[in-house]
């Protein structure tokens, strides 16, 4: 059977799992034995393209074109007010896409958020295939936070299909995250996820029954609350400080603002440890007329930093409310509490959960790889007949109808299991109106968005409330949302399929498809050539540390002077193949040095 | 064996698609539903929606309850539906089942079980009936009827658990809540058409019955049939969907199945009732807005037919029978 591979794609690290040999989730480490990658993607001067650590230790002097927290643009419009207030905060450039979606400038290049977020799956399913040599790994699941919207699920996916991946399935994080701490564990319980990541913050409640059965009972959060934002309030801590200490925005200068941003993240992860950190920024900025040089020099504790952030926690919290209302639940029948996402390492973060479940969390799941491994329990799941485990999940926003007068009308509610499907009938509004437009909206917190629309024509020509019109909305396992209008009294019907609102169109997803593989062969082709050219170089570097000493023990004879001529010319074609680049003539020498220093070896080892 | 019998006569006008007038025509009064669906050439779920659409608008009647059949035969085997067998037969007998049953039948506990035992029977029988049990897997028809039976538990379970919640509620607080309803007269083992499960839904939709009954109570005369303002300014009706198998179906003709505890049958006679009366209202407001129609185009003859018909909806309602004899005395004039 073909392995799936699952992929957390977080707001600031990504990371993927796989389920081994033994039917056991492993999560794999990138080369550099991370098992977490930053979510970042960097163009160098000379065109390269960095994802993962590379791009992240070079984002302070490269700062306008490295790409951060894509994920908080994802399938959002240029004008929506997130994307709006990103524009202003964040070092790389931001443009208006053909379709009023979002086109990020990396180095005169536009790039779809949807192209970035490929570029980071693309990284992560190389992790993946590097650990399985020879194994095609095309399938994936992957998480996205449970608030998230059908647009940004949507663009997930096709960023997913832009990376060559076969995505089988969309989970929501928390979720995952439940699936990995029941896994394999025989239950009958009833569960919050509280999952503050890197920019977003959910929270789950599920049941897990016997079976492995796992039952959302309900999910809310907030697709704009997470570390980044408890980063901003140190960053903005700082800057105050400075200002009124000096008199300089720091936040005028790009590569400044970038180095306090990366100094007010590490003082955060230090305070989790910690009660008091130091942040020191030498030569933050020069100004005056003499160009005099200012430092930044101060420390934060941990009860500042809690003050900063006191409002941000609230927030956590009504939300976790609310949840446990919609489930109809209180702290006391909940049994466990699973922490998720790298922001659940701050005490107060802990704090906070333990006061409003009324128990201390679970400490069994590690937080930053659970996602991860869920996603990829689901692919197994889904792809193996032999896996006795299934996920009920919910929709996370109400679906239902816009009627006249702007009014939100509801048929499918939050919270409700998927597959489901609600029917409700309507009627006309004005005499003699003979078509309907059907407006399909989801409603997320106090906004309606437009999923999709359509005309039922042909209407008799009547008083308006005489022709009735039934509705059916349908969501199936899949998430994909279909709608059905049918005229009662004559039995017209009409209906569609609410598909991708990502903000691309499909030729424009083909195209960029193309682009990311020819890179990926480029990319590929590159990699090998390296790891030839190490070789080789390594190689010579024996062979030529080698040299003197088989020199003085051969020389004397005619096959030992021919052999060591023909060594000498094999090593000066080498290297001239390595400074052309030659993958083929490298490979060549490369053998016929591997048999030379086998030979050396020999002789020198031979007792004399 | 489930009989349908003859098409009933006087029955008025109604628009029919055409799968389901080649079934009226089919209908004979000795073919149950699977010989029905052979002649027809369509699937036996299929023709199960269609006669139910067929009996809620009271063309035919069923002599017998569908329910005890046997198990239909399935033409469309060998159609490359990764099913097994045995299941795709499950799925087919369980989805016809599903508008007639309540709650505690779908998930096979007792009328009345607790929370937990809800709970337990749908954790075992529901994900048997998810489609990601049959992950791309070609299914066909069997998609849409998995994820109809799924959904019908779900709601089942998720509507009787919070019943048995409320009950709990009111047997440990006996007169403190006026607004819960007493554990004996619970009434929603039909899901609410909502899909959420809540008190606000019944008791709306009780108000909505008690401001139809006394509009039509008090109705002055079909001419001036006054519309309900709710319905003016809000543009959704929200009628909920009658259950299929519903109108004229007089619950008495139902066999009484064995294990169907008494409080479980009135509580699906007063499901009748209430859905009876609601399309014998929306009937008659619709008899009554064409006949207006009519009336207005000066077309008296069809004013008439359709005052016939809304005075035989409303016996006892003096306004419309004045209206139809003025009708038929202007028809009569022309």
């Amino acid at each position: 059977m073909e392995r799936v591979i699952g992929i957390d794609l977080g707001t600031t690290n990504s990371c993927v799992a796989i389920i081994d040999d033994d039917g056991i989730p492993q999560v794999i480490p990138n080369r550099g034995g991370y098992k977490t990658t930053p979510s970042i993607v960097a163009v160098t001067e000379g065109g390269r393209r960095l994802v993962g650590h590379i791009a992240k230790r070079q984002s302070i002097t490269n700062s306008e074109n490295t790409v951060y927290t894509a994920k908080r643009l994802i399938g959002r419009k240029w004008d929506s007010a997130p994307v709006r207030s990103a524009r202003q905060s964040v070092s790389y450039t931001i443009d208006e896409g053909p379709h009023g979606d979002v086109r990020i400038k990396l180095r005169d290049e536009h790039f779809s958020v949807q192209e970035i977020s490929a570029m980071i799956l693309q990284e992560m399913k190389l992790v993946a295939e590097e650990s399985f040599p020879g194994e095609p790994l095309n399938r994936a699941v992957i998480t996205v936070p449970a608030y998230f919207n059908d647009g940004q699920r949507q663009a997930t996916k096709d960023a997913g299909h832009i990376a060559g991946l076969d995505v089988i399935r969309i989970i929501n994080e928390p979720t995952a995250a439940a699936l990995a701490y029941g896994y394999g564990k025989s239950m009958n319980k009833t569960i919050a996820v509280f999952d503050l990541g890197g920019g977003t913050f959910d929270v789950s409640i599920l049941e897990i029954g016997e079976g492995g059965v796992f039952k959302v009972v309900a999910t809310a959060g907030d697709t704009f609350l997470g570390g980044e934002d408890f980063d901003l309030r140190i960053v903005d801590w700082l800057i105050d400080g400075f200002k009124k200490e000096h008199g300089v925005d720091l936040r005028e200068d790009r590569m400044a603002l970038q180095r306090v941003k990366d100094a007010a993240e590490k003082a955060k992860c230090e305070l989790s440890a910690v009660k008091e950190a130091d942040v020191n920024l030498p030569f933050i900025i020069s100004h005056g007329p003499d160009n005099e040089s200012l430092h930044l020099q101060r420390s934060i504790d941990r009860a500042t930093f809690e003050t900063l952030c006191a409002d941000l926690l609230e927030r956590c919290l009504d939300i976790c409310r609310g949840a446990m209302k919609d489930a109809r639940l209180t702290a006391s029948d909940i049994e466990e509490v699973v922490l998720v996402g790298g922001m659940t390492r701050m005490p107060a973060v802990q704090k906070a959960c333990s006061d409003v479940f009324k128990r201390e969390p679970s400490k069994g799941v590690h937080p930053d790889e659970v996602v991860a491994i869920g996603a990829a329990i689901q692919g197994k799941a889904l792809l193996d007949e032999q896996e006795d485990l299934i996920l009920l999940d919910v929709t996370p926003h109400a679906l239902g109808l816009l009627t006249a007068g702007n009014h939100f009308d509801e048929l499918i509610g939050q919270n409700t299991t998927v597959p489901t499907s609600a029917t409700k009938t309507f009627t006309t509004s004005r005499d003699n109106q003979t078509a309907v437009k059907i407006l399909v909206m989801q409603r997320e917190s106090d906004e309606n968005q437009l999923l999709g629309e359509f005309l039922l024509t042909g209407l008799r020509a009547a008083q308006k409330g005489q022709i009735e019109i039934e509705v059916t909305f349908s969501i199936d396992s899949d998430g994909i949302v279909s709608v059905f209008a049918k005229d009662c009294e004559t039995g017209l019907e009409q209906s569609i399929q609410v598909t991708s609102s990502s903000g691309l169109s499909q030729e424009e997803i083909s195209q960029m498809m193309v682009s990311a593989e020819e890179y990926m062969i480029e990319r590929k082709g590159d990699d090998e050539l390296e790891g030839v050219r190490q070789n080789a170089e390594k190689l010579i570097a024996e062979i030529e540390k080698l040299f003197p000493e088989v020199e003085a023990l051969v020389a004397s004879s005619d096959f030992g002077r021919e052999a060591l001529a023909k060594t000498r010319d094999v090593l000066a074609l080498t290297k001239d193949a390595i400074a052309k680049n030659e993958l083929a003539a490298i490979k060549e020498h490369s053998e016929a040095l591997t048999r030379t220093l086998k030979m050396f070896k020999g002789v020198v080892s031979r007792p004399t | 064996m489930a009989r349908i019998s003859r098409r009933l006569p006087g029955v008025p006008a109604f628009v029919l698609t055409a799968p389901e007038r080649h079934l009226l025509d089919c209908v004979d009064g000795t073919l149950d539903e699977a010989a029905l669906a052979f002649m027809c050439g369509r699937e036996p779920g299929d023709v199960g929606v269609m006669l139910a659409r067929l009996v809620e608008a009271g063309v035919v009647s069923f002599d017998v309850a569908p329910v005890v059949q046997a198990a239909p035969v399935n033409p469309a085997y060998g159609d490359g539906i990764e099913l097994p067998r045995e299941f795709r037969d499950e799925v087919d007998a369980l989805w016809k089942r599903l508008e007639l049953e309540d709650g505690y039948q779908l998930l096979g506990v007792a009328n009345g079980a607790s929370k937990e035992e809800i709970r337990a029977a749908y954790y075992r029988i529901g994900p048997r009936f998810h489609p990601d049990r049959h992950f791309r897997k070609k299914l066909g028809p069997y998609k849409q009827k998995i994820e109809a039976i799924f959904a019908a538990l779900t709601k089942a379970q998720e509507t009787l658990r919070s019943d048995a919640h409320r009950a709990g509620t009111v047997t440990t607080l006996p007169s403190a809540s006026g607004s819960a309803p007493a554990p004996g007269t619970l009434k929603s083992s039909e899901p609410p058409p909502s899909g959420r499960p809540s008190e606000e839904t019944d008791e709306q939709r009780s108000a909505r019955r008690v401001a139809l009954a006394r509009k039509f109570s008090s109705s002055p005369g079909a001419s001036t049939l006054p519309r309900d303002e709710s319905h003016e300014e809000a543009v959704p009706v929200s009628t909920p969907r009658p259950p299929a198998f519903s109108g004229n179906l007089d619950p008495s003709a139902y066999p009484r199945v064995e294990g169907i505890p008494s409080s479980a049958a009135e509580r699906l006679r007063d499901r009748f009732d209430q859905v009876g009366n609601d399309v014998r209202e929306k009937r008659l407001r619709r008899y009554l807005a064409s006949a207006e129609d009519a009336m207005n185009l000066g077309d008296y003859r069809t004013a008439v037919a359709a005052y016939v018909q809304a005075s035989k909806l409303a016996p006892e309602d003096a306004d419309v029978a004045k209206l139809c004899e003025r009708a038929s005395k202007l028809a009569g004039m022309a």
